[in-house]
């Protein structure tokens, strides 16, 4: 993995401005239109959080950015380029509903797929680097117990943890995260949060849908408001952003 | 004397054919699938009996290509009908089986009044019948065989996470969705060429049974593999060799029968250790 990735250096993410641009973005469910006109940008290196009402369309935001969602005629970049050239520095942890929980995977399985590689998806196993990256990423969030252990035997939280899991053993830039927090302790919160902010040093960005607006000072640095289309994205440490959120909740 | 000299190539093709089934067995089930090997067999029939009012050959080769295609064909539509018409997985299933089975039916009636020489080979499509198996070619089906359990083999990693986390599969791995259709062909490939032995009525305990089975079984995906292959090799070997011992009964019925009678044991084993 970490050879493919060699395209890429450090440096080159340290120069980017922004790590995220999106202009003119709509998309829509069945002719009901869930996003309109979002334009926004992202700062390369900040904890970023999406913030809303339920329905505001947070979770579609995520997905039309990664494609997952058809939208149309918006221009998104990722380090002023496209999705396709940096794929790989980019990792999602989507909402628990979208997984299929009987499916029989172990935590293991779960977590290195996030180091599966494109160019050596044929091979049964996993490199020396590959298996540090996986065990570090499980002890990071605290999970390394459960390795060997089914899916659908853990917690809710505990299920959250292993796809944090596996987005840190994808070793990416760019963190988008629909929802990770939700049911996680405060000190599993706090925890993961030490991580990004050295991954903030190391120029990574996280950009995540977040439920709990009183933690929301404390851990992010740059906030989207959304409902149906941008209330107001930019720093969170403003004068007059406790107003700004409490409209939206409106 | 002359059907007890095929068993060591019965065997040998019924070890060839469970490797695959095995595998697709597993993916389907984990899929939620199951419905699709009966869709299969059955979308196969109008594809077989007009390839054989089109041909009038017994050549199993363009039968096999006349119900490949027919089921590729339910296949997609059953897709289409659930992605476009938002009906739901079982109706676009159940709607699509019904409809292409009607068209067999049709194609069947029409060969019993052009009374077209040879319609025998059709019945054996039907019911399975393993004395109308030409083993002259099954060098190239025990190739195939090999070829599509390879790639199931090769591809266990993206069947994992096609199944698991379908968004994450098709951001991560660029062919996510090709992988899935080529599974599929394959799984459609195995599942006609297999009628012949098992008959179209028959085949989809075969498909489902060893899935499932394994799945109650174990946890894991790579052991549920590992064993519903090896009760599909347990079933064909069983029934072809029962089948032989007993010549009044039919191949097709036995092999079914064998992993009904797994589950019928597993679930009562269970039931005595909970008792």
């Amino acid at each position: 993995m970490n050879e493919y990735r060699q395209e890429f250096s450090n440096s080159f993410f340290f120069n980017r401005k922004n790590a995220l641009f999106v202009e003119n973005l709509n998309a829509k469910y069945e002719n009901i239109n869930i996003l309109e006109n979002i334009s926004f940008y992202v700062p390369n290196g900040s904890l970023c959080a999406i913030v809303g009402p339920n329905g505001a369309g947070k979770s579609t935001l995520l997905k039309s950015i990664l494609g997952l969602h058809k939208s149309r005629n918006e221009d998104i970049l990722f380090w002023n380029d496209t999705y396709s050239k940096f794929k790989d520095y980019i990792a999602y942890v989507p909402q628990k509903k979208s997984v299929d929980w009987n499916f029989p995977i172990n935590v293991f399985d779960i977590v290195s797929s996030g180091v599966y590689d494109i160019t050596r998806k044929f091979s049964f196993f996993m490199s020396y680097d590959d298996e540090i990256l996986v065990e570090n990423a499980m002890k990071t969030v605290g999970i390394e117990k459960l390795y060997d252990c089914h899916i659908n035997e853990l917690s809710g939280g505990q299920q959250q943890k292993v796809f944090i899991a596996r987005a840190f053993a994808q070793n990416a830039y760019l963190y988008l995260m629909d929802e990770p927090f939700a049911g996680l302790d405060e000190m599993s919160m706090k925890k993961i949060f030490d991580v990004f902010k050295t991954f903030k040093k190391e120029n990574r960005t996280l950009i995540a849908v977040h439920h709990d607006l009183k933690t929301l000072k404390d851990y992010f640095d740059w906030i989207i408001l959304i409902k149906k289309n941008i209330i107001y994205f930019g720093p969170i440490d403003i004068e007059g952003i406790s107003e700004k959120i409490e409209s939206v909740f409106k | 004397m002359l059907i007890y000299s095929l068993i060591p190539n019965l065997i040998i093709l019924s070890i060839a054919i469970g490797f695959p089934i095995g595998f697709l067995s597993s993916y389907l089930v984990v899929r939620r699938w199951s419905l699709l090997g009966d869709i299969i067999s059955h979308a196969s029939l109008p594809g077989i009996t007009y390839s054989f009012l089109f041909y009038k050959s017994n050549n199993t080769f363009y039968l096999l290509i006349g119900g490949i295609l027919s089921s590729i064909v339910s296949v997609i539509l059953s897709f289409i009908l659930q992605k476009y018409k938002n009906l739901p997985k079982d109706s676009s299933f159940g709607l699509v089986l019904s409809w292409f089975f009607t068209f067999g039916m049709i194609g069947i009636s029409i060969l019993q009044k052009a009374n077209v020489e040879g319609q025998y080979i059709i019945n054996s499509f039907i019911f399975g019948n393993i004395l109308t198996f030409p083993f002259k070619d099954i060098y190239w089906k025990i190739f195939i065989c090999f070829f599509i359990s390879i790639l199931f083999l090769f591809s266990i990693k993206i069947q994992k996470m096609i199944t698991f986390d379908p968004c994450f599969s098709s951001l991560r791995y660029k062919y996510s969705e090709l992988w899935d259709c080529l599974l599929l062909v394959s799984g459609i490939t195995i599942i006609c060429l297999c009628l012949q032995i098992v008959g179209i009525l028959l085949i989809g305990t075969l498909i489902i049974s060893p899935g499932v089975i394994a799945k109650v079984l174990t946890n894991s995906y790579g052991k549920m593999i590992l064993l519903s292959i090896f009760i599909s090799i347990l079933s064909f070997i069983g029934g072809v060799i029962i089948s032989m011992r007993f010549t009044f009964l039919p191949t097709g019925p036995l092999i079914a029968l064998i992993p009904i009678l797994i589950a019928i044991f597993i679930a009562f084993k269970r039931y005595l250790k909970e008792k």
